[in-house]
Parts: structure tokens; C-alpha cells; sequence
């Protein structure tokens, strides 16, 4: 079709996960799933059209251009000439082996904690994700893992669920290594320490944590745009403290995704800083919201294979300091946040929430497991006058995992 | 401090804080769990009534579960007892009971196991106005960001306005009301007669990897003699 300009986006998942119930392999489940996703641009508007598996490709080019009747603009310039392709391989365990390797694992978990029960999967994944189209873009990310997810209850134990621990995405299966690790955690599980003392204390998150979940939510374009969040109309301007630095970051090695986004668009090095030394660089925007809002251009598009692509603040990354977890806390214990469910910001901010399962952490390793906890605090504080920093160690030594570490008010549920 | 929830913040209540209990897959090779669910034990008023219901108008509706097993209205409390659990045919037979029609998967790629379909407190008798009317220092919860129902259950309210002299007062920011959740239920002292359903936000209900599954919930306004609220 004279004019039109044609996108393919192809999304194959290979997946096999063994489930674990009882601390057992309980089944083994495999799938193969290909997505393949047809964009069509008129120059005005967009058209999408999607399918599973094998297809017609007159028939699904047929559904794409009826789309574009539905009138959804795309008047933009779409990404032009580049072929790249990022591998990210696994090594030591494949999907031929995984349900044998997750029967040791287990038996050597069953054996060493008799008194917890264990639930949840391992999983080995290949997952490709592709763009190409008419003007000459060919990019393309192939990632393979492996991941453990462990949830537990102590036998005796109401609650459903008391505790869990992972590793992964990891790219190289080292048992025993993965499960000194988790070793380490529930000994220091079984061992019932206090609250060092009520009041600010330091605070120790992982990277996907419900403060930067928040901040996500504030870095969108759209909201920006629209005045909705709190950091409207203070790009330039110094928000957070020095040491705070935040990227959008696209390393598939590290972020475990795609280098591109929804509309094919990549930065040299996979990374785009955000925010500086506490300064607001700019928020996440795709090529719809840039325009509309009159901001730069972030390439933050998300959307499924047969979607129409839209702006979110995904992969954000706080820039690790020079200093270790130990350097951070100077001989201070901290509280590890390793299950906090239920709490939120309010629209101003604030923030509280229950912890379930906080561990006392003493900058090297985690020491006792403490009390049900409550913790506060704001959003301008905790990565303002109240952040002490992003660890340049990790908490694992087999997946990306550094510490996010911050002053917040703490105290024991029921005080 | 007294807690007035309205049928959204109930039905979250029922889904995310007691609901997941009663799936019986929590409770297989358990004896703690499954004489915490004892049938008949007392967790509440006469009052109350807890129902997991696929039959009904909804997100929720199943015909037949993800195992071919027709859906059907399940007692959890009745009269204020422990009444039913929710099952798979496995966990069904692994109990000695019948199957539920609660096997559910959120997709082809996933194992059937047991999920809630609409889960609801029935309604009582009273207004609105006169369970408000009861309370001289207190909160109304109207709507509800999100919920969890672990050791301790939380629901993060959005929209909160206080309670003063028995009347609707001020808006107040709230970021999570808390309990323990067999406790709350037997705190339950009021449940209004309106009944209100409706389906979960964010695409539906998580549990364990399978997320998101298409689940209802609801109730009347329910008053709640003490929560902490923060």
C-alpha cells in the first residue's frame, strides 16, 4: 500500500516452571508462546492488529488497516535506520534440566528446614523481543534467566504466607551458592531480635520497593504534563538530595529487558539520567506525550506486542554511590524491608505502611529477624534530607541487587 | 479507633484480608491452618455473613471453573461460624470434601488452582446514617486504593472522612488502616441492608505468579468497633 509504513513487534516467551507446593515439585509446566504484533502508519493515524501462534498475514494486514479507520493519531516521525541485536545467555541450567535441579534444590531445602514449608517456582525463560519496519529498524533482545521464588510458612504458623526468598533473574545456576544465600536469610530468620530503639531509624530497601514504585508514579510525563504530580513544573530545579541520582536504564544484562522501547527508540549506553544529584532532568515521555506536553523526548514507550504504544515510567534505576552498604550505615544496625504490603502515599506524600517481615541487617549481613514494624515517612524526605544512599555492593552475589538506604520514622506495630 | 467501611472498603476487606484464607490450598499438610478454619468455630456476630459466589452478575461470573466444575454459592461464615472453604477437585479430595467451583487459571499457560470468584458480606439491617450515628470519635472509609490480607491485613485508603459527634466530618488523609483479621471480624457491630457489587481494579486479583485474575467483591457499609488506623 502506496504510503503506508509497516511495523512487525514479535515477542517469543519460552518458558518452564517448576511449581513448588509442600516444598515439593509439584508439577512441571512448559509453554512456547510467539506474539506477533502489525503496526500500520498512514502519516495521520496508527493501526495495530495482533496474533498468537501461527497466522495469516493477509488476514492480520487486513485487521491492522481496519484499525486505522478507528482514528487513533500517530502523526510522528517513526524511528528510521538501525539494526542492533543484545543477547543475554544463561548459563549452568536449561529447560531439559531445570525440573531435576529444582528437585535437588528442594530436597537439600526440605532437609536443612524441616520446620518451613515452601512454596511457589523456579523458572528457566528465553524470552526475544523484536522491531523491525519499512524505513530500515532492526532491533532485537534475546534474554535468558533463571529465577527462584520461595515463599514459606513455619509449621504452627496462621498466616499465609511469613516470609520468602529469590534469586534472579539470574544468568548462571549456582545452587549451592544461591542457597547458602538463602541459608544465611532464614538463620537469621529463625532468631527473633528487638527494635534497636523506636524513632528514625536507617531503613534498607531493595531496588523494586514501594518508595521508588511511588516516584515512578511522579516521573510520568503524563501526569507532569497534566500538573498531577508532585514534581510538576520543577524540571532544573534541585528536588531531592545530591546523592540521589535516578536513570531510566535499558541494560538488558542488568534491567533484564529489552534496549528499546515500544517504539524501537534507544539511547547510547541504554541509559538516560532522570534526575542528578537531586536536580529533575526530565520525565518519561513517548512521542505522543512529548508532543502534547511540549517535553523532551525520554523513549519511555510500554505496550504490549498488538498495542498501541503509551508513555509509563518503567526501568528506573538509582545510580549506586561509591559506598557499601557497610560504608553507608557506619556501624549502624538497619532495618531490612523484606515484606511490606498494605501502606501507600497519600496524594500529598506522606507515607506509611505495615511490615510484615523486617530483618536486622548490620551492613554485612542480616542478623535476627525483627518485630512486625511500622514505618513513615515523605516522599521530599526519603529521597531528600533523609536519603543516605544506593549501596555499590549487592545484598546477592548472583543478581543485581543493590540496597537503597534512607532514614525513616520507625516503631513496632502496637506501640 | 471505630472504623465504618463502605461497601468497596468491605468488599476489599472480604477479598484480600479474609478471603485468601479461606482458599484451601493454604491449608493442605497444615494442622495449624486447618484448625484455624475449623468448621463452626465462632469468628463473628450472627449477624455475619461471608459468601463466595461465581453464579453472580459479574467479573467474578463462572459458569464452570477452569476444571469443568459448575459454580455455586460457598458459605464461609454463616451466622457469624466458619462455614466452607474454597477448592480445586484436588484440594477438594485431599480434604474428604466436595469441589467448589473455584479451580481458576488467569490464562492457558497456567494450572487450575483455587481462586475467589465474587466474594461478598451479606447485608444486615441497618441505614448508613445510623451506623455513622453511633460513633463519636471515629472514620469512614469510602474508598480504598488497595488491599492485603497477610498476618496483619491493611486496606490504603484514597478517600477517608472523619467521624465526629456521630455525623460525617472533615476529609482526612489516611495512608492504612490495620488488624488482625479473625479479630476484626469479630469486632463487625453493624452492617447496613444495601448490598454493593463490583469488580477489582488494577486488572484483578494476584496470587502466588498468576496475576491478573477477574474477581468480584463487595458488601454493605460495615462498622467495625476498633482499627488502627495511620
Amino acid at each position: 500500500m502506496p504510503g503506508m509504513t509497516r511495523e512487525r513487534v514479535v515477542i517469543g516467551t519460552r518458558k518452564t516452571t517448576a511449581r513448588i507446593a509442600g516444598s515439593e515439585v509439584k508439577s512441571i509446566r512448559r509453554s512456547d508462546v510467539l506474539q506477533t504484533g502489525l503496526r500500520l502508519y498512514d502519516g495521520r493515524n496508527i493501526g495495530t492488529a495482533g496474533a498468537i501462534g501461527s497466522f495469516d498475514p493477509a488476514e492480520l494486514e487486513k485487521r491492522a488497516l481496519d484499525s486505522i479507520s478507528c482514528g487513533i493519531e500517530y502523526p510522528w516521525e517513526i524511528q528510521g535506520p538501525a539494526v542492533r541485536r543484545e543477547t543475554v545467555s544463561l548459563k549452568g541450567i536449561g529447560h531439559d534440566t531445570l525440573a531435576g535441579e529444582a528437585g535437588s534444590f528442594m530436597a537439600a531445602m526440605r532437609s536443612k528446614w524441616p520446620d518451613l514449608v515452601f512454596s511457589e517456582s523456579f523458572t528457566v525463560e528465553d524470552t526475544g523481543i523484536s522491531i523491525r519496519n519499512d524505513r530500515g529498524l532492526d532491533l532485537s533482545t534475546v534474554l535468558s534467566s533463571v529465577a527462584v521464588v520461595l515463599t514459606y510458612r513455619a509449621l504452627g504458623s496462621t498466616g499465609i504466607i511469613d516470609g520468602w526468598v529469590s534469586a534472579g533473574p539470574c544468568r548462571r545456576w549456582d545452587p549451592d551458592g544461591i542457597r547458602a544465600e538463602f541459608d544465611e536469610f532464614l538463620e537469621a530468620w529463625h532468631e527473633p531480635v528487638d527494635l534497636p530503639r523506636s524513632g528514625r531509624l536507617p531503613v534498607v530497601f531493595g531496588e523494586s520497593s514501594l518508595p521508588l514504585n511511588r516516584l515512578s508514579l511522579e516521573l510520568s510525563g503524563h501526569r507532569y504534563g497534566t500538573g498531577t504530580s508532585l514534581l510538576a513544573g520543577r524540571v532544573g530545579e534541585k528536588v531531592f538530595s545530591e546523592g540521589f541520582s535516578l536513570s531510566q536504564s535499558r541494560i538488558p544484562s542488568v534491567d533484564d529487558c529489552s534496549f528499546f522501547d515500544a517504539e524501537g527508540v534507544f539511547h547510547e549506553g541504554y541509559s538516560l539520567g532522570l534526575i542528578g544529584g537531586g536536580v529533575l532532568r526530565a520525565v518519561c515521555t513517548d512521542r505522543r506525550t512529548a508532543a502534547r506536553f511540549s517535553l523532551p523526548h525520554t523513549g519511555s514507550a510500554s505496550g504490549g506486542y498488538d498495542t498501541i504504544p503509551q508513555a509509563s515510567a518503567d526501568h528506573l534505576r538509582v545510580e549506586r554511590s561509591d559506598r557499601t552498604l557497610s560504608e553507608l550505615l557506619g556501624g549502624e544496625p538497619a532495618v531490612y524491608i523484606a515484606l511490606a504490603s498494605g501502606g501507600d502515599f497519600t496524594p500529598e506524600g506522606a507515607f506509611a505502611t505495615p511490615v510484615q517481615l523486617a530483618m536486622l541487617h548490620d551492613g554485612t549481613r542480616f542478623v535476627g529477624r525483627l518485630p512486625e514494624l511500622r514505618i513513615s515517612s515523605h516522599l521530599f524526605r526519603m529521597f531528600g534530607d533523609d536519603w543516605m544512599g544506593q549501596s555499590a555492593d549487592d545484598i546477592s552475589a548472583f543478581y543485581d541487587s543493590p540496597s537503597m538506604v534512607m532514614r525513616m520514622d520507625v516503631e513496632k506495630a502496637g506501640d | 479507633m471505630p472504623v465504618v467501611l463502605s461497601p468497596m472498603a468491605a468488599g476489599i476487606f472480604a477479598h484480600e484480608s479474609f478471603g485468601h484464607k479461606s482458599e484451601a490450598d493454604f491449608m493442605l499438610g497444615d494442622e495449624s491452618m486447618l484448625a484455624e478454619w475449623a468448621m463452626g468455630r465462632r469468628v463473628g456476630s450472627e449477624e455475619l455473613n461471608i459468601v463466595d459466589d461465581g453464579t453472580v452478575s459479574g467479573p467474578g461470573y463462572n459458569a464452570y471453573d477452569d476444571e469443568g466444575t459448575p459454580s455455586r454459592r460457598t458459605w464461609l461464615v454463616r451466622d457469624g461460624l466458619l462455614a466452607g472453604r474454597l477448592h480445586s477437585a484436588s484440594t477438594a479430595a485431599a480434604l474428604g470434601e466436595e469441589p467448589t467451583g473455584n479451580a481458576r487459571s488467569i490464562s492457558f499457560e497456567y494450572e487450575p488452582i483455587p481462586r475467589m470468584t465474587t466474594t461478598f458480606i451479606l447485608p444486615g439491617r441497618e441505614t448508613f446514617d445510623g451506623l455513622v450515628s453511633g460513633i463519636d470519635d471515629g472514620l469512614f472509609v469510602k474508598t480504598v486504593n488497595h488491599g492485603s490480607g497477610l498476618s496483619t491485613f491493611t486496606l490504603a485508603p484514597s478517600m477517608s472522612y472523619r467521624i465526629r459527634g456521630g455525623r460525617l466530618a472533615e476529609p482526612v488523609g489516611v495512608s492504612v488502616i490495620t488488624g488482625d483479621v479473625m479479630e476484626t471480624l469479630g469486632l463487625i457491630d453493624g452492617l447496613s441492608g444495601e448490598l454493593d457489587l463490583r469488580g477489582a481494579g488494577g486488572g484483578g486479583c494476584g496470587k502466588m505468579e498468576q496475576y491478573p485474575l477477574p474477581v468480584g467483591f463487595g458488601g454493605p457499609f460495615v462498622r467495625v468497633g476498633a482499627m488502627e488506623v495511620r
